[in-house]
């Protein structure tokens, strides 16, 4: 056998092998598919599915503790700005719409509640609050700390996900915006209007965020405050 | 020859396998109707209702997880809250809700096992209002009474835990509080992917994610529709080289009003015009306040007026803002100006000193000459000499030095020394 196919192989020439096995293929996809269509009826239904908003690792993984990192700041007697982004080639800002929210939607950013602050084991700062710029504590709300953030999704970066076919028109970045408690509790990332392809996925990287921080606030690294990315259909 | 033989029969047989169309390979944490009704449009992405006040409605969420891992999530409905840049948005579950996020209630546990005797649903068995009291409730046992009083109270949110690929249907039931007045009621059923444990101690924001599905209440009746323009302002934006136009749109009327804002700029240096649009939606009682960015021209006096839009019953309605104006210029612009001024400045100091050493003659100070001694010579005033001559206190001169003499100076008698060109 081994001899046999020696010498078969030996006296085939490359033009006969490709001819060959591209006959072969041929007609072993055409016999597929008479098959296909003459004895059997495939039947598939593929749901919809739903509106979803994920962080998201360059692979569509999502990620299991999302955060956005802010600079470091050393104690100051001064009222002080850090920053950070949200959104990295590892942590997407993803939306994923398969023909679930045809009107469009829009996807923002909350507190997990209007009341949170940035919370530490010593003291804490707010995160909504205008006094002084935001830099100190207003009558705006009832707590007694300053500190002020803003989010500005017009400098992020939008792109396509996983769907070729898509394009990110009509899709609008939201403008730089401040939380202010009781007038802006939410903040919009992302609006795609009705117009926006009905099926698609799209990232969005590079939102900037910063915070005020009050002067002489006490120096500790563990202030933390939770976040929402909400998703709602239009 | 052999090797190649079986790698093109290889490539063969992988070229001819049936291609695998990528499509959307994501799937999330989500959520939709379980029972839209065909007749209703959109409502396989919203829950739309048209209930009188004082009525309940069952209905349920089917709550899906298209990932492949478990998912913690957290189910609530929600009051609706608006977003920046006339966006929707949905109450925190931490947050105290008034409106549809309290009419809600969900029913994720079992059923007592004898209210199948009671009837087929949720109102069979609770009755309207949900107190236990359905039609068929004098059948109970003052035990199983209690029972279910408590079982028909429903839950305010439902936490669960979903497979990969899991989808559930979560009942509810939405009662509409009597003396509602006619108008649109807007909240939601939220899914909530419930935050990790451990992820709470790290520094910085730590987020998660949810996703609401829309609910629409209307109570028929008359509604009027109307728009407001509240503020109209322009000022510096916190990124350089930007203004920030803030437009501020009230909603007075008894539903929410899908706009659109339109801000016409004109700059009426270069004539030059832009125009920025967004459409928006703002809720019923609600004020709208939208920041648009606007880069900053090099150089003109900008002429800004905004214009609402929204449709009332088929017609188009606008209103239009008090006109602002605000002049820019850029920074390089001004810098460019100054270093002209500067530039001509000296061009005429020097042109003027040029002239003043043109109408002077040379003149060798003597011995024992000084400066008043030469003023009183020539006619002229010492201050002019030490002008003309750029001499500095204490104005001494030195025998030989060549100073410069008005050519129209008054020489007294004796002016020896008087060269002429």
């Amino acid at each position: 056998m081994g001899r046999l196919s020696h010498l078969l192989l030996w006296k085939l020439n490359l033009r006969a092998v490709i001819a060959t096995v591209g006959i072969l293929v041929l007609v072993a996809g055409a016999g597929t598919f008479v098959y296909a269509s003459s004895t059997s009826n495939f039947q598939q239904t593929i749901n919809a599915g739903t509106l979803a908003v994920d962080i998201v690792d360059g692979s569509y993984v999502t990620v299991a503790s999302p955060s956005v990192v802010m600079s470091t700041a050393t104690f100051s007697f001064a009222c002080q700005t850090i920053t950070g982004t949200f959104g990295s080639a590892t942590q997407n800002i993803y939306v994923s719409n398969p023909d679930a929210a045809d009107n469009g939607w829009t996807a923002s950013l909350a507190a997990s509640a209007t009341t949170a602050i940035w919370d530490s084991v010593g003291t804490d700062y707010d995160f909504n609050d205008n006094g002084t710029s935001g830099c100190a504590d207003s009558a705006v709300d009832t707590d007694a700390l300053g500190g002020q953030m803003t989010v500005d999704p017009s400098v992020g970066t939008l792109a396509t996900g996983q769907c070729n076919s898509c394009v990110t028109t009509n899709i609008t970045k939201g403008s730089s915006t401040a939380f202010l408690e009781g007038t802006t509790n939410s903040i919009t990332v992302l609006t795609a209007a009705a117009l926006s392809n009905d099926i698609g996925d799209w990232k969005l990287t590079g939102v900037s965020v910063s915070q005020k921080i009050p002067e002489e606030q006490p120096a500790a690294s563990d202030y933390d405050i939770n976040m929402v990315l909400s998703i709602v259909a239009s | 020859m052999q090797r190649f033989f079986l790698i093109t029969i290889i490539a063969a047989v992988l070229l001819s396998w049936p291609l695998n169309l990528r499509g959307l390979e994501y799937g999330g944490l989500g959520g939709r109707p379980a029972i839209p009704d065909p007749a209703i449009p959109n409502s396989q992405n919203w829950f739309i209702y048209a209930l009188a006040p004082g009525t309940v409605k069952e209905d349920a969420v089917i709550v899906s997880n298209g990932g492949t891992e478990p998912v913690d999530a957290v189910v609530y409905p929600a009051d609706a809250t608006p977003s920046s840049d006339g966006g929707f948005a949905l109450k925190q579950l931490e947050e105290t809700m008034i409106g549809v996020g309290s009419w809600a209630r969900l029913y994720p546990r079992e059923r007592p096992t004898f209210a199948d005797r009671l009837g087929t649903s949720i109102l069979d068995w609770c009755g309207s209002p949900l107190d236990g009291s359905g039609p068929q409730s004098n059948r109970l046992t003052p035990a199983q009474k209690l029972e279910l009083i408590t079982w028909c109270r429903g839950v305010t949110s439902h936490e669960l835990t979903l497979d990969g690929g899991q989808e559930i249907s979560l009942p509810f039931v939405i009662s509409t509080p009597p003396g509602l007045s006619a108008g649109e009621y807007t909240g939601g059923v939220v899914i909530q992917k419930k935050q990790p444990a451990a992820s709470v101690t790290e520094s910085g924001v730590q987020i998660t994610t949810r996703v609401g599905v829309r609910i629409y209440q209307t109570v028929p009746g008359a509604v009027n529709k109307t728009l407001r323009i509240s503020r109209f302002t322009i000022g510096p934006a916190a990124q350089p080289g930007y203004f920030t136009i803030t437009l501020g749109v009230t909603n007075p009327s008894s539903v929410s009003l899908d706009h659109r804002s339109r801000i016409a700029i004109i700059n009426r240096w270069t004539a030059q015009q832009q125009i920025i649009e967004r459409p928006g939606q703002v809720l019923r009682d609600d004020e709208l306040v939208i920041n648009f960015p606007l880069k900053k021209p090099f150089f003109g006096r900008l002429r800004l007026q905004a214009t609402v839009t929204y449709d009332v019953d088929g017609r188009s309605q606008s209103i239009t803002s008090r006109v602002l104006h605000v002049t820019s210029i850029h920074w390089s612009l001004w810098a460019v100006v100054a270093l002209l001024a500067l530039g001509l400045g000296a061009l005429l100091v020097r042109q003027r000193r040029g002239q003043s050493r043109r109408g002077s003659v040379p003149y060798s100070v003597k011995p024992y000459e000084d400066i008043s001694a030469l003023a009183d010579r020539f006619g002229v005033a010492w201050q002019q000499l030490a002008r003309l001559n750029r001499l500095n206190p204490p104005y001494r001169l030195t025998a030989g030095q060549v100073i410069g003499v008005p050519k129209r100076s008054n020489p007294k008698s004796g002016s020896r020394g008087h060269k002429k060109r």
